[in-house]
C-alpha cells in the first residue's frame, strides 16, 4: 500500500494560541526553573562558608543598557511588521510582508556588543586573579552569566530562523524570547550583585 | 479536510528507522527500552545471586571484566557500580523510555485524532539524541574504573571526587553526560506532548472528552518540563566540582586515603535538594501514565463506564501539583529542621488522599463489570494490587516519624519497587498486550501471556513483600554481603527467597519475550477493533499507516466511555459514533 502523506503541523487550533507559541511557553517555563534552581543554590551555598563576594566589573552596567537597546529595538521590528494573510487564512502560515530589517539588525548587533561585554567582564575578573573555582560567588558568576550567553546564542539562532522564514509567529517568538532574556538577565544581576 | 496526497512508498530506512511516523517512533522507544531492560535485569540478578549466596563465583564474568570480577568474585566497590546503574537504567531509560516515551509517542497522536505529532521532525529528533544516551550510559561499564558508583542519586561527596571509588572516575563523568542527553531528549518529547495535546485535538475532541492515558501522559510531560531543570542546574554543577575545581557539593576537612580534599565549604545537601525535586516528580511522571493504562484497560476489558472521570482528572492534577513540593521525604534523616519535616509529612501524607480515591474509582470501575479475563486485563488489575500495596508502604515512609527507622533498609528498596518499578512494569505490560494487536496487527498469544502473569505476580510479590520485612527487621540497602554482620545473619533465607523470586520473574519474563517474538509472525491476526473498545486508535486499521485513519480525519461526538450503557446488539459505542447511533453519555 502506497504511504499515507499527509500535511503534519495541520493546525486545528483547538486553543487560540499557536503551536510554536505552546512550545515557547514550555521553553520559557523550563528555562525559567533552571535559573531558579540555580538561584536557590546561590542562597544556601551562600549559607555554608567559604563565601567571599567579589567586587563585580562595572561594564555589566553597560551591558544591561545594551541588552535593552537590542530588547527594545526587537519589539520595534515586531511592531512594524505588517502581516498578509496565508491561503487558509490561519495566523500562523500568515507571513512579513514589510521586512523590518534595519531594526532586526540593530537588535543583533547590540546583542553581540552585550556578549562582547559579557566577555570583557570575565577578561577584567580573570585579570584580577578571580576564575572559576577561585570562590563559590565567582563560581557561581561564572556559570550563571555563561549560561544566559548561551541561553542569548539560542536566541540569535531563533532570530535567524525568523530572518529567513519571514513567518510572523517565529518572530513574534523571538521577540518574547528576547524580552524573556533580558528579565533573566536582571534577574541574574540583582542576585549576584546584591543577594 | 482533505490533505491527503498519495505519495511513492518510503524505503525501509525512511520507513523503519528514520521515520517521522509517531507510532514507529513510540516501537522505537519501546525497543529500545527492552534492550535496556536486559541490560537492568542482568544486573539485578547479578547482585540477587551476590546476596543469596555471597562469594558465590561467575567465572564467565571474570573473563569479560576481570577487574570488577576478579576470578569470578564481584568485587565489592563494583557491587556499588552494579547497584547504581541498575537503578539508573531502570528508571530512566526503561520505564521512562517504554512508559512515556513509548507510549506516549505512540498513543498521543491517535488517541486525539491526529495524524501526527505537532513537530514530528523534533520528535525523531529527541529519539535520536536518547540513543546516544543510552550508548554512552551503556560505554560507562567499559572505561577505566568502571561504571559510576554513587548510586542512582548520585549523591556527592561519592559522585564529585574522581578518587573517592573506582567508579567516580569516567563512569561517574559518562553518567552525567548520558543524563545530559537524556534530559534535553525527553524535554523535546514534553514539548511536542503538551503541544499536541493542547492543539491537535480532533473536532469534537474537548479536554473532558480525552481518554485517560492522554491526561495522564499530558500531566506527566508537564511535570516533567519543570521538574527536570533543576537536575540540569545541578549536574552542571556537579561537573564543575569534578572538573573545574568549584566547590559547590563537596565540603570541607574532607581527606581520601589521608590526603586532604582540596574543597572547601561546599553542602552535600544542596545537591539531595535539587536531584529530589526532579526525583520525587519523576516518580508521579512514571506512575500516572501507568494509571492511565490502567484505567482504559480496565474500562475496556471489564466493559463498565470508568467510574468517577472528572474526580480522577481533578485528582491527577492535585497530585501532580503535591507531588512537586514534597521532595523533601527523601531527606528526613538529612538533620533537616523539624518544621520543615513536617510540612514534608503533611503534604505527602495529604497525597494518599487523591492517590487513594484513584485506587477506588479503579475498583468502582469494576463492580459489577463483566470481565473478560486477558492476559492485558489480569496485568491491569496486577498494577491495582501493586499499586494498593506499594501505597500503603509509602504512608509509613512518608511520615517522619516511622522513616526514621525505616528510612536506607531494605523497606525502603521493597516499597519503591513496588510503585516505579511494579506499578509501571504491570501497567506497561498490560499496555503491550491490549495495543499488540494494534501495533503490529496480530495477537499475543493468551496462554503464554496468562502464565506470564501469574509467574510475574508471585515473582514480584515474593521479591519486593520479602523486602520490606527484610527492611523492617534492619537490613540497610546497598550492603554488598549480609553474612558478614552477626544480626543480620538470620535474614539470609530471606534473600534467598527474593532470590528464588527474581529468577522467576526472570522466567516469565523469558516467556513473555518468546511470545512477543513468536506472535510477531505468527500471531493470530487482528481486527481494526477487536476489544470492543471505543478509543479512537481502534477506528484506524491494524496496523495503522503513517498518517493513521485510512479515511477523512476523525470527528469525536462522545467522551471514550461509552461502555454498557446502552441495550442494543453491542454493549459500546466508538467516539466517532454519532448520537443517532447511540445516546451521548458524556
Amino acid at each position: 500500500m502506497a504511504a499515507t502523506y499527509f500535511e503534519p503541523a495541520r493546525e486545528v487550533r483547538a486553543l487560540p494560541v499557536s503551536n510554536s507559541q505552546i512550545v515557547l511557553y514550555g521553553v520559557l517555563a523550563t528555562v525559567t526553573m533552571l535559573f531558579a534552581a540555580f538561584a536557590s543554590a546561590y542562597m544556601v551555598r551562600q549559607g555554608s562558608g567559604g563565601w567571599q563576594p567579589v567586587a563585580l566589573p562595572g561594564v555589566l552596567w553597560l551591558n544591561t543598557l545594551l541588552l535593552a537597546g537590542s530588547s527594545a529595538t526587537i519589539e520595534l521590528a515586531r511592531r512594524q511588521s505588517r502581516t498578509v494573510g496565508g491561503t487558509d487564512g490561519l495566523a500562523n502560515r500568515a507571513r512579513l510582508d514589510a521586512a523590518p530589517t534595519r531594526w532586526l539588525i540593530g537588535s543583533n548587533l547590540l546583542a553581540f556588543a552585550f556578549l562582547a561585554g559579557q566577555l570583557l567582564s570575565w577578561q577584567q575578573l580573570a585579570a584580577a586573579g578571580i576564575y572559576l573555582p577561585t570562590n563559590p560567588h565567582a563560581s557561581f558568576f561564572y556559570i550563571m552569566t555563561g549560561l544566559h550567553g548561551l541561553h542569548l546564542l539560542g536566541g540569535l539562532v531563533l532570530l535567524a530562523v525568523a530572518w529567513i522564514t519571514r513567518r510572523e509567529t517565529t518572530m513574534s517568538c523571538a521577540a518574547t524570547y528576547w524580552h524573556f532574556l533580558g528579565l533573566v538577565w536582571l534577574g541574574v544581576l540583582a542576585l549576584l550583585k546584591y543577594a | 479536510m482533505s490533505n491527503h496526497e498519495q505519495h511513492a512508498p518510503l524505503g525501509f530506512w525512511r520507513k523503519y528507522v528514520f521515520s517521522l511516523d509517531h507510532k514507529v517512533i513510540g516501537l522505537q522507544y519501546i525497543g529500545m527500552a527492552v534492550v535496556m531492560a536486559l541490560l537492568g535485569s542482568g544486573l539485578a540478578m547479578i547482585m540477587r545471586i551476590q546476596l543469596a549466596w555471597p562469594g558465590a563465583k561467575l567465572s564467565w564474568l571474570g573473563k569479560l571484566f576481570p577487574n570488577a570480577f576478579p576470578e569470578g568474585l564481584l568485587a565489592p566497590e563494583h557491587y556499588l557500580s552494579i547497584i547504581t546503574m541498575h537503578g539508573t537504567v531502570m528508571v530512566f531509560f526503561v520505564i521512562s523510555l517504554a512508559l512515556v516515551s513509548g507510549f506516549g509517542n505512540y498513543l498521543i497522536p491517535i488517541q486525539i485524532g491526529a495524524r501526527d505529532m505537532a513537530y514530528p521532525f523534533l520528535n525523531a529528533l529527541s529519539f535520536w539524541v536518547m540513543v546516544p544516551a543510552c550508548l554512552v550510559m551503556i560505554a560507562s561499564f567499559f572505561v577505566e574504573g568502571g561504571a559510576a558508583a554513587s548510586g542512582w542519586t548520585a549523591y556527592p561527596p561519592l559522585s564529585a571526587l574522581k578518587n573517592a571509588v573506582p567508579g567516580s572516575q569516567w563512569g561517574q563523568t559518562l553518567w552525567l553526560l548520558a543524563m545530559a542527553l537524556f534530559i534535553v531528549s525527553f524535554t523535546m518529547g514534553g514539548l511536542n506532548y503538551v503541544t499536541t495535546v493542547l492543539n491537535l485535538r480532533a473536532k469534537g475532541m474537548s479536554l473532558m472528552r480525552m481518554p485517560l492515558t492522554i491526561w495522564t501522559m499530558f500531566i506527566a510531560a508537564i511535570i516533567g518540563l519543570v521538574s527536570f531543570p533543576p537536575l540540569t542546574a545541578a549536574a552542571i554543577m556537579l561537573l564543575f566540582d569534578r572538573h573545574g575545581g568549584t566547590s559547590f557539593f563537596v565540603p570541607a576537612g574532607l581527606s581520601i586515603a589521608g590526603k586532604p580534599v582540596m574543597h572547601d565549604g561546599g553542602t552535600p545537601l544542596l545537591w539531595q535538594h535539587l536531584f529530589w525535586f526532579l526525583g520525587h516528580p519523576e516518580v508521579y511522571v512514571l506512575i500516572l501514565p501507568g494509571l492511565g493504562i490502567t484505567f482504559e484497560i480496565l474500562a475496556t476489558h471489564a466493559r463498565k463506564t470508568v467510574f468517577g472521570y472528572k474526580m480522577i482528572v481533578w485528582c491527577l492534577i492535585v497530585i501532580a501539583v503535591l507531588g512537586c513540593v514534597v521532595w523533601g521525604h527523601h531527606m528526613f534523616v538529612s538533620g533537616m529542621n523539624p518544621w520543615l519535616g513536617e510540612f514534608f509529612t503533611i503534604g505527602t501524607l495529604i497525597i494518599t488522599i487523591p492517590s487513594a480515591i484513584i485506587g477506588l474509582c479503579m475498583l468502582a470501575t469494576l463492580y459489577g463489570g463483566s470481565l473478560r479475563l486477558n492476559a492485558a486485563l489480569l496485568f491491569a488489575l496486577g498494577t491495582l494490587a501493586l499499586f494498593g500495596t506499594g501505597g500503603f508502604g509509602g504512608v509509613f515512609l512518608g511520615n517522619a516519624t516511622s522513616d526514621i527507622f525505616l528510612h536506607d533498609s531494605y523497606f525502603v528498596v521493597g516499597h519503591f519497587h513496588f510503585m516505579i518499578g511494579g506499578v509501571t512494569l504491570f501497567a506497561t505490560l498490560a499496555g503491550l498486550y491490549h495495543w499488540f494487536p494494534k501495533m503490529f496487527g496480530r495477537h499475543l498469544n493468551e496462554g503464554l501471556g496468562k502464565i506470564h502473569f501469574w509467574l510475574s505476580i508471585l515473582g514480584f510479590y515474593g521479591m519486593f513483600l520479602t523486602m520490606h520485612f527484610v527492611g523492617i527487621n534492619g537490613a540497610p540497602r546497598r550492603y554488598y554481603d549480609f553474612k558478614a554482620y552477626k544480626m543480620l545473619e538470620g535474614l539470609q533465607t530471606y534473600h534467598l527467597c527474593i532470590t528464588i523470586s527474581a529468577f522467576t520473574f526472570a522466567v516469565a519474563s523469558i516467556i513473555f519475550l518468546l511470545n512477543v517474538t513468536w506472535s510477531l509472525w505468527r500471531g493470530k491476526k487482528a481486527e481494526r477493533n477487536p476489544w470492543d473498545a471505543t478509543t479512537l486508535e481502534w477506528v484506524a486499521p491494524s496496523p495503522p499507516p503513517h498518517g493513521n485513519w485510512d479515511g477523512p480525519d476523525p470527528v469525536v461526538h462522545r467522551w471514550p466511555y461509552d461502555l454498557s450503557t446502552h441495550a442494543g446488539a453491542k454493549d459500546f459505542a466508538m467516539q466517532t459514533e454519532g448520537p443517532d447511533k447511540a445516546p451521548v453519555t458524556s
